[in-house]
């Protein structure tokens, strides 16, 4: 049994819950001992980091980490393709996520409580800026569902919530839109989001008080 | 093989270690004086990228992973599957972690601000902390490594330029001293630390010039 140290609203453990589903594995998840940050979690975790994955006597922080790890320990289902090209490509849009896409959303996080319209039109112009390089890095989509994917249906969804509450004006590329439903409609992603999005909803409404 | 750089970039430093370590030739493009080629290579405007063939790609960490499957010898990362996945924590550990909050001190060479100065310092000082703890796996050199030696000699740049104070744990000491034996590394750092300094010594001027302006500094 693997054991998933995590937080309900945490964009990283809902990408590492969408690569644990598509792997078909089962998973118990507990919340960081003394909470996120906690002395306690940092003495199992140096960095404090989430999501974390306990397996074996292996304890590993990271989702990138993870997911490779869970690539190489359980190969089936693949979520990474088969040539050295592809997968090289797989693992471009993962990154593109994680450290372009997803920072520029995060970036609106602490003005829940008092929308700031600058800060708003800047984002937005951020966000949709690296949604058109998406839709570039894309090309023919002609990969199928694999590791690279799972941030994006959550960071999606945070775009989406984000925007009537703060006033986004976010240009959605074609592109995107064909990616976004592509992915949304494997049945991993489904079910991650059939769980999380509540928790993104009851947390954006505590996080605007 | 074709890497698209600017010269004080840590990241390009990093892929640099990299492609040292493996053995790989290759040419060094810079974005301004080939235009079309990065804008292929990187669709985004991201650094390193890179060239092989007719295959592009960008980001430091996928082309680490790319350079090793297609160029297996040296392996660069270990072949237990759990050393696997600690030697690349250990990576992502630098970029998402130490180096941010190295980062945060580049600004300030150019426009000093002492607020600033003692939180990134702080930050530094406590990731170089957990790093000690994660160091306490002992790894062959690889993938997850490149990136610490050139963020290392940002730091001491940094650091004496702002007058910091940061507290270097013994096992980073010792690790240090160790990365730079490796001949991958130390070839880099001799070719990689003029860079860096001129990096310095332009920003610094900024600092003279904005503080001698009539006007005194910008905001």
């Amino acid at each position: 049994m693997l054991t998933l140290y995590a937080i309900p609203q945490s964009l990283y453990c809902a990408k590492l819950r969408i690569a644990l589903r598509a792997k078909a594995l089962d998973w118990r998840e507990v919340p960081p001992p003394g909470g996120y940050g906690s002395d306690a979690y940092k003495a199992l975790v140096p960095s404090g980091n989430l999501p974390a994955l306990q397996t074996d006597g292996l304890l590993i922080a990271d989702s990138e980490a993870i997911a490779e790890y869970l690539e190489e320990t359980y190969p089936q289902p693949a979520l990474l393709p088969r040539s050295t090209a592809d997968r090289a490509r797989m693992r471009e849009r993962g990154r593109f996520h994680d450290t372009r896409l997803e920072p520029a959303v995060r970036a609106l996080f602490g003005s829940l409580k008092a929308p700031d319209a600058a800060l708003s039109a800047a984002q937005s112009g951020a966000i949709s800026q690296r949604l058109s390089q998406l839709a570039r890095m894309l090309g023919p989509d002609d990969l199928a569902f694999g590791l690279g994917d799972c941030g994006f249906p959550i960071t999606f969804a945070w775009i989406e919530a984000l925007t009537p509450v703060l006033g986004l004006s976010i240009d959605w590329p074609a592109a995107v839109i064909a990616y976004r439903a592509r992915i949304e409609a494997d049945v991993p992603v489904a079910a991650e989001l059939a769980v999380y999005l509540p928790v993104l909803q009851a947390w954006l409404a505590e996080a605007r008080g | 093989m074709i890497l698209y750089s600017v010269p004080h970039s840590l990241y390009c430093a990093k892929t640099r270690i990299l492609l040292r370590a493996k053995g790989i030739a290759w040419q060094e493009h810079s974005p301004a004086e080939d235009r079309a080629g990065f804008s292929a290579a990187s669709p985004f405007g991201n650094l390193p990228a890179l060239r092989h063939g007719d295959f592009t790609l960008s980001d430091s960490e996928a082309i680490a992973e790319y350079l090793e499957e297609a160029f297996p010898e040296p392996p660069m990362l270990p072949q237990s599957l759990p050393l696997r996945a600690r030697m690349r924590e250990r990576g992502r550990f630098h970029d998402t972690r130490l180096e941010p909050a190295v980062r945060l001190l580049f600004p300030l060479v150019a426009r000093p601000d002492a607020a600033t100065a003692t939180r990134a310092q702080e930050a530094v000082s406590v990731r170089l902390v957990h790093l000690a703890r994660l160091l306490a796996w002992p790894l062959p050199f690889g993938l997850g490594d490149c990136g610490y030696a050139p963020t290392f000699l940002w730091i001491d740049l940094l650091a004496e330029d702002l007058g910091l104070s940061i507290t270097w744990p013994d096992a980073v000491r010792t690790w240090r001293a160790e990365l730079a034996a490796i001949p991958a590394v130390a070839e880099e750092l001799r070719a990689y630390q003029p860079q860096a300094m001129a990096w310095m010594d332009e920003k610094r001027a900024l600092r003279i010039s904005e503080n001698s302006a009539a006007g005194g500094l910008n905001p």
